[in-house]
């Protein structure tokens, strides 16, 4: 029998979703299998025998939003770079991934940290060995973890201190944030990797966080799945749970007033820059104002859109622009980030952005716009699905986000279902001056 | 390992592309209709190279302007029907191509392609809008600046490359900008948009009504003298230093190298490949410079080097396929912070030379080709970037480029390998680039005799001081007359 690629199945399912597809639905639903180990450990599988590749990533519910402790900002991050540096049984992780050809990589951010290893199949069962011994053994020792600051320190300088839009992004949420640890950078600040952080801080959180009950493992690719539980049983089953209480995350307060914070950048080469953020709810495709806001950054962003037509196009005053909201495990933000063209004036910018999100407020968006936002959020999944790495990774973005990776067909489904009027409403809910918080950065003159 | 690569082989021949050249069109199919998404890929063998003299920047004007109006569609009308059916097309220019890719779900190609075609095929260039491409074209000179390192990469190419049409970027120059009119961009259409001039892509799933179609459709471009790039490149002679300015930097971007003409076809090719495999793959961790200069120093967040042009795919280490340049570049990348940025130039130059010297160690070589070779299926993994292989084996006229990948990174001996080397790379020779706050002062300490290390606090570094003391001994062998400097703002006048 023919097989039929899983991701094939999707895109039948999301472009022509009818009642003649719904058996579809549910063989694409079938294909993705979840199991979770006595010890809490989640496993997510998704085969596709058309491929000859595997994509092995590693979930670990913990990210910079979990550094709640004073003077540990950035250690989620430290944690990512740590796991590279070898255990006991595999001393140099790279020598013993390179042979296999592998990509191999991991990124942190606010709510979690993912790290991957795409390879041919036939290296399946040395990655699960390989994956499994750095994430239950991980030596953490003080010489390594602080050299391992260094390059991380380097890190900050590129992609922060000397990059303004980098800066930007770390002053706004410092600024938007008073409570939240949503407040601190994912990189943590200089302070506190130069001094702050203590070894023991390292333990505790590996202690807390790297263990079965925190974690998930999405495989996506050329295996079979019966074999490949019996090697991750075999690798993770012995791993202990964490027995730790959940961290105690505070809610940031409803804002009050409007923040506004302005930066003279340190060089006279850069264009003014501006971020614009308004705080939003989390990722919940059953919150309207969620779903509905998700579709007016269509409306206003895309390149037909209304603040691209008149930023970009008409008015030529800047660069680039681009925002919306993001998918967060907490209440995040609807956020606007604009590099102006040289010479141009931060207020008039900010005078047509608010008039378009004024207008939002107070007109119904075209069914025309509806129509184009809900098509590009689908083909947004829809194009990167091409390779088992991007179906393992949405698959274990939504699983750690809201405990659900069916997120991945239900998300847009949903937009489905979001009217000119609930657009509307999220608009009213949302874009209010008192809610905004405002950060600019002009050039050294 | 043999019969890996002959697995891959078969899966290669499995997906079907073939070549077809009618009246001079090449059209490269790559049928893998594993999802209902047409890709398409159009490649113009002229980029910025071309430019005629004075007119720095035509190229990348030309070719943006394709998608501001065609014979029936408006600017807003393709975004409005881009938008709509949720397709792309995108518009690049490098060196040597103009490159323009789109993808649309199959169910709206009627819809996508009238756009896509008319695009290369009936541009309009409205005047409106060649009057607001020359602020967005000098508004992008500006995006280049502000990134340290996109500016240190283009100055690098910029030094290597001086005398040569390779010597400017495909932005051009302000002043060059401002003079662009209608007739410019009519002109460079006309002499470049030929059948012979144009490589063609479709990929993904694709039928054989499409293929002809597109063929029918693009047979009206006219045959024409394909213009040809002069110019020699002159090699770097000793060791040279170019400083950008830049007020405020806490770090230097580095960029080490200089140009070559290492091609495809010459038996050096992959042992050189195999070599930067080993020394620095991008992004990868096993490299010699990723494990001396970051893992062990903690000296940087990056420590690579590239044996060809390098572009990156997306998030992944991957090279972008249609970005192809006939005279070809060895370099290194790094950003150290300022206080240890005369020790990581010494350290990456001592290494280089080292392994001219010294060759590659025997595990070295085992574990850069075992990569490799497992890597390839990741170089082919999606329609989109087989297709862009595909048209780059056209490109170069190597033609089982792809096919014989695997073999010829299995047949790379250490003596290959090390005789390459002493080739192509000499540490003697070498442009370094760098990226600094004062011009002067980091030329002094250049000169001066003092290097020092700052370790990361606490950090490993006790035990390689008696090596990095020999290390700080390197001597760079730098002149005063060896360096030039130039403000960041002034690079593109």
């Amino acid at each position: 029998m023919k097989r039929f690629p899983r991701i094939a199945l999707l895109f039948l399912t999301l472009f022509f979703l009818s009642e003649l597809c719904l058996a579809q639905t549910d063989q694409m639903k079938l294909g993705v299998k979840k199991t979770v180990l006595p010890n809490g450990l989640i496993v997510l599988t998704c085969e596709d025998k058309t491929v000859p590749t595997v994509s092995y990533m590693t979930f670990v519910n913990a990210g910079s939003r979990d550094e709640v402790k004073p003077g540990t900002t950035g250690l989620a991050h430290v944690f990512e770079h740590m796991m590279f540096r070898g255990t006991e049984k595999f001393p140099s992780y790279y020598s013993a991934t390179a042979p296999f050809g592998a990509e191999t990589n991991a990124s942190t951010g606010e709510d979690y940290t993912m790290y991957y290893v795409n390879a041919k199949e036939q290296f399946l069962d040395s990655i699960v060995q390989i994956e499994a011994d750095r994430i239950i053994n991980l030596p953490f020792d003080n010489e390594t973890f602080r050299t391992e600051l260094g390059p991380i320190k380097e890190e900050r300088r590129r992609f922060e201190v000397d990059d303004p839009n980098g800066f930007l992004e770390g002053e706004f949420t410092q600024l938007a944030y008073t409570v939240h640890t949503y407040h601190h950078p994912v990189i943590g600040f200089e302070e506190d990797l130069e001094k702050n952080i203590q070894l023991q801080d390292g333990i505790d959180f590996k202690n807390r966080f790297y263990a079965p009950n925190h974690c998930a493992i999405v495989i996506a690719g050329n295996f079979e799945t019966p074999v490949l539980l019996r090697l991750i049983e075999k690798y993770y089953g012995g791993w202990k749970k964490a027995t730790y209480p959940d961290n105690t995350i505070s809610p940031e307060p409803t804002q009050k007033k409007e923040r506004i914070k302005n930066y003279v950048w340190k060089d006279k080469e850069t264009s003014p820059k501006m971020k614009i953020g308004f705080h939003s709810p989390k990722l919940d495709l059953n919150n309207d104002d969620y779903c509905a806001l998700r579709l007016l950054q269509k409306v206003l962003f895309l390149p037909s859109g209304r603040i691209t037509e008149r930023l970009v196009k008409d008015l030529q005053l800047v660069e680039w622009v681009w925002g919306g909201v993001g998918e967060n495990k907490d209440p995040g933000m609807f956020t606007i980030s604009v590099s102006l063209k040289k010479g141009k004036s931060l207020e008039e910018v900010k005078k047509v952005i608010y008039e378009e999100l004024e207008k939002t407020k107070n007109q119904l968006v075209q069914k025309e716009e509806l129509e184009k936002a809900v098509n590009s959020e689908k083909a947004g999944v829809l194009y990167q699905l091409d390779r088992p790495s991007s179906i393992a990774y949405f698959l274990g973005h939504y699983q750690t986000l809201v405990g659900d990776y069916e997120y991945l067909w239900k998300l847009p489904e949903r937009f489905e279902e979001i009217t000119p009027e609930m657009i509307q409403k999220a608009a009213q809910d949302i874009f209010i001056p008192t809610n905004r918080t405002v950060v600019t950065l002009v050039p050294k003159s | 390992m043999k019969k890996i690569f002959i697995v891959f082989v078969s899966f290669l021949l499995l997906l079907g592309f073939s070549c077809a050249k009618q009246e001079g069109l090449k059209l490269i199919e790559v049928k893998k209709p594993t999802i209902p998404v047409v890709y398409f890929a159009c490649m113009i063998k002229s980029g910025s190279a071309y430019d005629p003299a004075g007119k720095e920047g035509l190229s990348y004007f030309t070719a943006e302007l394709l998608r501001r109006g065609t014979k029936s569609f408006t600017r807003e009308q393709i975004d409005d029907t881009l938008d709509l059916i949720s397709g792309d097309i995108n518009i690049r220019t490098s060196r040597e191509v103009i490159v323009i890719t789109g993808r649309t779900l199959k169910s709206n190609l009627e819809k996508f392609y009238p756009i896509f075609s008319e695009i290369i095929l009936a541009p309009s260039f409205p005047p409106e809008e060649v009057e607001k491409l020359k602020t967005d074209q000098k508004s992008a000179i500006d995006g280049l600046i502000q990134d340290d390192a996109e500016l240190v990469k283009e100055g690098f190419m910029e030094y290597i490359f001086q005398g040569h049409p390779y010597g400017h970027s495909p932005l051009g120059r302000y002043s060059t900008i401002e003079k662009f009119n209608q007739e410019d961009v009519k002109d460079f259409y006309a002499k470049h948009f030929l059948k012979n001039n144009i490589i063609l892509g479709l990929g993904g799933d694709i039928d054989n009504n499409l293929v002809a179609k597109v063929k029918k459709d693009f047979s009206v471009l006219k045959v024409g003298e394909v213009p040809q790039l002069n110019g020699t490149i002159t090699p770097v002679q000793g060791r040279k230093v170019f400083l950008i300015e830049k007020e405020g930097r806490d770090q230097v971007q580095l960029r080490f190298g200089f140009p070559y003409e290492l091609k495809r076809q010459d038996k050096e090719y992959f042992p050189i490949l195999v070599a930067d495999t080993y020394f620095g793959k991008h992004r990868e961790m096993f490299g010699v410079l990723f494990r001396i200069v970051r893992a062990a120093r903690g000296l940087s967040y990056g420590a690579y080097s590239y044996f060809e042009e390098f572009e990156q795919y997306g998030w992944s280490n991957l090279a972008l396929p249609n970005n192809p340049l006939l005279h070809q570049y060895f370099s290194c990348w790094t950003y150290p912070k300022k206080v240890n940025a005369k020790f990581t130039i010494k350290l990456v130059l001592k290494l280089l030379t080292d392994l001219v010297n010294d060759g590659i160690p025997e595990n070295g070589l085992k574990q850069a080709k075992e990569y490799e070779e497992n890597h390839f299926p990741f170089e082919i993994e999606t329609p989109d970037r087989l297709l862009g292989m595909k048209m780059d084996e056209e490109f170069y006229g190597t033609k089982t480029f792809l096919k014989d990948f695997g073999t010829n990174v299995e047949k790379v001996t250490k003596g290959e390998l090390d005789a390459a080397l002493k080739k192509f790379i000499s540490t003697d020779n070498i442009a370094i680039i760098g990226v600094v706050s004062n011009g002067e002062q980091f030329k002094a300490e250049l000169l001066s005799k003092r290097t020092v290390i700052e370790y990361p606090t606490g950090a490993a570094g006790a035990s390689l001081q008696k090596e990095d003391s020999e290390i700080m001994g390197f001597d760079l062998k730098l002149k005063s007359e060896d360096f030039k400097i130039v403000r960041a703002g002034e690079m593109f006048k």
